[in-house]
């Protein structure tokens, strides 16, 4: 009788298990790998589109005084003088109003640009729509420029604060009244500043039989300001004395009367590592945003609405994606009605009439080899075929709808296919046997059989023909359009493209819609897929 | 008579000719591309009666069935040569449209196979397409009438509505055969009905077809001898594309005339 050990030992039982774990290992490696990739890619997209779905809105109570204006007779305005007049003066108006320290012409310049250039527009809409409010106070909410909306978003927190509690601040601002403008202060402290001695170069100097350090901001690259409760003063030179006290020079940015109080307890040491010169915004810039910031002037509107409803546009803050979108659904719409119906059509005929010789076998080889046809080549025909022999209008759905059509045909045939194919032939016999025709055996039971395979093979198809851009590109789709399309025959982008025009732009607002765009586009791919899941289970029978 | 006498053995002898023939079938050839799948069949099938055509798998008998109501056709690269008469009538030939023939020739299958739709659409599928009620109670009245028939009326008539492939697969045969019951036939073919189903169900079915054979004539292909011994009133053995013998049921299992009827009933091969 033989050992029952040895029976149910497995001849190089160890040898074959070491392979199938090291195999299912390196399985597990792969799906990790796949995995990995996704959420880095989808992790990247998320963290820099994120910043897309809100923006700023700065909020100015603005003064319609047509006098202000270039109009001809401000007392009363024909309606086509109020269409063509420049709103601008009024808005920076406003903005002068709220920031009273900008009075040279640079920081009044600098100061001009919070508002979007779009603003003058929304102004002269609402003027145009209430004209008896001229001569009135109204506020309005202004899209911010994209450099202040860019700081905000990305570069402000790099202002480092150090707030002090409890330590002197002494003021030597001799004369306040005129200090309400821009002008010097002088401020003394007691080691406050001793910590950004290494940051900075200083030099040690004679000064009244004393030695002390003279710390030269200007030639830094470091921007320091003083807040007290909400006015400013950037720091322009320290002097550190021996026994620990700090002479600091600066210039006020804001009025500084609320700070006049002779011994200041509460205040704030602001630091910014990059110099005026290599920013964007200027120092009252900065210190403008902060106090907007702090009084709700600029406010933070979640969802980013000029994002969804605007087209392009060469400002990065009016950039939406509404044109790109609004284009991609008519040519989806175009391409369905194309790819559809044909493509149904010649399937069935393939599949349920067409007699079995070489002619269809031909056929049916051809149209797999056309479903590997790189998609460019389509849009090569698109620009032969449709754009010069027939002339259709360039850079529209219609055309981009027909070439991605004729794109997804032979995928849409296939996918028809096998649904038919799916459906038992037993169930096409009960109904010929019946006395059914072969086109009641089909309209009865044969396509409501496979509906839902073939709805599901569309949707599939739509859903790659949404992604597609290089056939697009070549028929002109791919072309600055500040509109939303109104037809199909207007010219349009799509989505991808969208995606496509951004990346080449490196302003740091086009970056960001650009993942945002990802964001809506891998959306509406995911919808798509559920809806192509949705519809197969729902119409699913079973045998 | 002389087609039979051109093509060979005159199987129909024994057959009482008194009897009404239903179906005639003269030199019937079966080609699936190359290959040549029934010989000169020639048989004449009685009315009103049971007639089942036994054999080894692959012998033909079921391709045979198919001739009969050109179901054939449906096969690519099948070829059916030869005269089937009925009626008077050459139904095999190409001035006969199929659709005709199939409304005239029911078949059940061997695999249950309703359509996924309620039992009610089921039924009145047939009677639909080809407009044989003027109204809804007409047609009530057939879906009726034909469930009856087949013994499921008292099982369904209180669910109607409830889809087809939920029913056992009794009761799905039973309905295929109140499906092709419906479009009142003249003739039921029936293609192995029984050997995807249990005894009970078997049972049930197989009284079902003893009843039909008062209205109808049943051409039924089975691989159980028991079966064509207890339903049939004449049997032919298929055997390698050829129609060996056809006679009486009670001949063909007690007196075979051929030794390959014999081993075949005697269970040595098949």
């Amino acid at each position: 009788m033989p050992d029952i050990q040895e029976t149910f030992t497995l001849p190089n039982g160890r040898r074959r298990y070491l392979k199938q774990a090291i195999f299912r290992f390196l399985t597990w490696g792969a799906v990790i790998l796949c995995i990995a990739f996704l959420i880095l890619l989808l992790g990247r997209m998320i963290v820099q589109g994120v910043h897309s779905f809100y923006h700023y809105q700065i909020i100015l109570p603005v003064h319609i005084d047509m006098t202000k204006t270039d109009i001809k007779d401000p007392y009363s305005p024909s309606q086509m003088d109020l269409k063509i007049a420049s709103y601008s003066p009024l808005i920076q108006d406003a903005l002068i109003t709220k920031v009273s320290s900008a009075r040279s012409y640079t920081d009044k310049k600098q100061i001009f640009k919070f508002v979007s250039p779009e603003a003058a527009f929304q102004l002269r809409d609402y003027v145009l729509d209430n004209a008896q409010n001229i001569g009135t106070i109204e506020r309005f909410a202004f899209d911010v420029a994209s450099d202040v909306e860019s700081y905000i978003k990305y570069y402000r927190d790099d202002l480092q604060t150090y707030n002090f509690e409890n330590r002197e601040l002494k003021t030597l601002l001799e004369h306040p009244a005129t200090n309400l403008q821009k002008g010097y202060g002088v401020f003394i402290t007691k080691g406050s500043f001793r910590k950004f001695i290494p940051e900075m170069p200083c030099q040690k100097e004679k000064k009244a039989d004393k030695d002390v350090i003279m710390c030269d901001i200007g030639m830094t690259d470091k921007t320091f300001f003083i807040r007290v409760s909400q006015a400013y003063a950037k720091v322009n030179k320290i002097i550190f004395t021996k026994e620990g006290l700090e002479t600091i020079y600066t210039t006020l940015m804001t009025p500084f009367e609320a700070a006049l109080v002779n011994e200041i307890k509460n205040w704030s040491i602001l630091k910014y590592d990059i110099p005026e010169a290599r920013r964007k915004l200027g120092d009252l810039s900065l210190v403008t945003v902060e106090k907007f910031l702090h009084d709700g002037t600029l406010r933070s509107k979640l969802p980013n609405i000029p994002f969804f409803t605007n087209a392009d546009s060469r400002n990065a803050e009016q950039a939406g994606i509404a044109g790109a979108f609004i284009g991609s659904v008519m040519t989806l719409i175009v391409c369905l009605i194309c790819a559809l119906p044909v493509g149904v059509a010649a399937a069935v005929y393939l599949e349920e009439f067409a007699p079995q010789n070489a002619l269809t076998e031909f056929f049916e080889v051809n149209i797999n080899n056309l479903a590997s046809v790189p998609s460019i080549i389509y849009g090569l025909l698109g620009l032969a075929l449709l754009l010069n022999f027939f002339e259709l209008p360039r850079s529209s759905p219609l055309v981009g709808g027909i070439v991605l059509g004729i794109m997804s045909l032979p995928v849409m045939i296939i996918s028809t296919r096998t649904a038919l194919r799916t459906v038992p032939n037993a169930t096409r016999d009960a109904a010929l046997a019946l006395g059914a025709t072969k086109v009641q055996t089909f309209f009865d039971h044969t396509l409501p059989a496979s509906i839902p395979g073939i709805m599901t093979g569309a949707v599939l198809s739509l859903s790659r023909a949404i992604g597609e851009t290089a056939p697009l590109l070549l028929i002109g789709m791919v072309a600055f359009i500040s509109d939303i399309p109104q037809n199909i025959a207007d010219t349009a982008t799509v989505l991808p493209v969208q995606i496509f025009l951004w990346t080449e732009n490196p302003e740091i607002g086009y970056i960001e819609r650009t993942a945002a765009t990802i964001i809506v586009l891998l959306f509406l791919m995911v919808a798509l897929n559920g809806c192509a899941i949705y519809l197969r289970n729902k119409f699913e029978q079973k045998y | 008579m002389a087609v039979q006498s051109i093509c060979g053995t005159n199987l129909n002898r024994n057959i009482n000719m008194k009897q009404d023939i239903k179906i005639s079938a003269q030199d019937v050839n079966v080609y699936y591309g190359e290959k040549h799948a029934l010989h000169h069949i020639s048989i004449d099938i009685p009315a009103k009666s049971v007639t089942a055509l036994i054999g080894p798998s692959g012998c033909g008998k079921s391709s045979f069935l198919r001739c009969l109501n050109r179901m054939n056709d449906t096969i690519t690269k099948c070829r059916v040569t030869g005269k089937i008469i009925v009626a008077d009538t050459d139904v095999n030939s190409s001035k006969i449209d199929p659709v005709a023939v199939r409304r005239k020739i029911g078949m059940v299958f061997q695999k249950p196979n309703p359509f996924p739709k309620s039992v009610y659409d089921n039924v009145a599928y047939g009677p639909r397409i080809h407009s044989m009620t003027r109204n809804k109670k007409e047609l009530d009245a057939i879906i009726e009438d034909s469930l009856s028939k087949a013994g499921l009326w008292n099982e369904v008539k209180n669910n109607l509505k409830q889809i087809a492939t939920t029913l056992s697969g009794g009761q799905q045969q039973r309905l295929c055969i109140a499906r092709t019951i419906a479009i009142k036939p003249d003739i039921i073919l029936m293609d192995e009905p029984c050997s995807a189903l249990d005894p009970i169900a078997t049972a049930k079915i197989e009284e079902l077809i003893s009843q039909l054979k008062d209205h109808y004539t049943v051409v039924i292909v089975t691989h159980s001898m028991s079966q064509a011994q207890r339903l049939a009133d004449h049997t032919a053995f298929f055997h390698m594309g050829d129609l060996i013998e056809f006679d009486k049921t009670e001949n063909i299992f007690n007196s075979p005339k051929h030794n390959k009827t014999k081993d075949y009933i005697s269970g040595r091969y098949g």
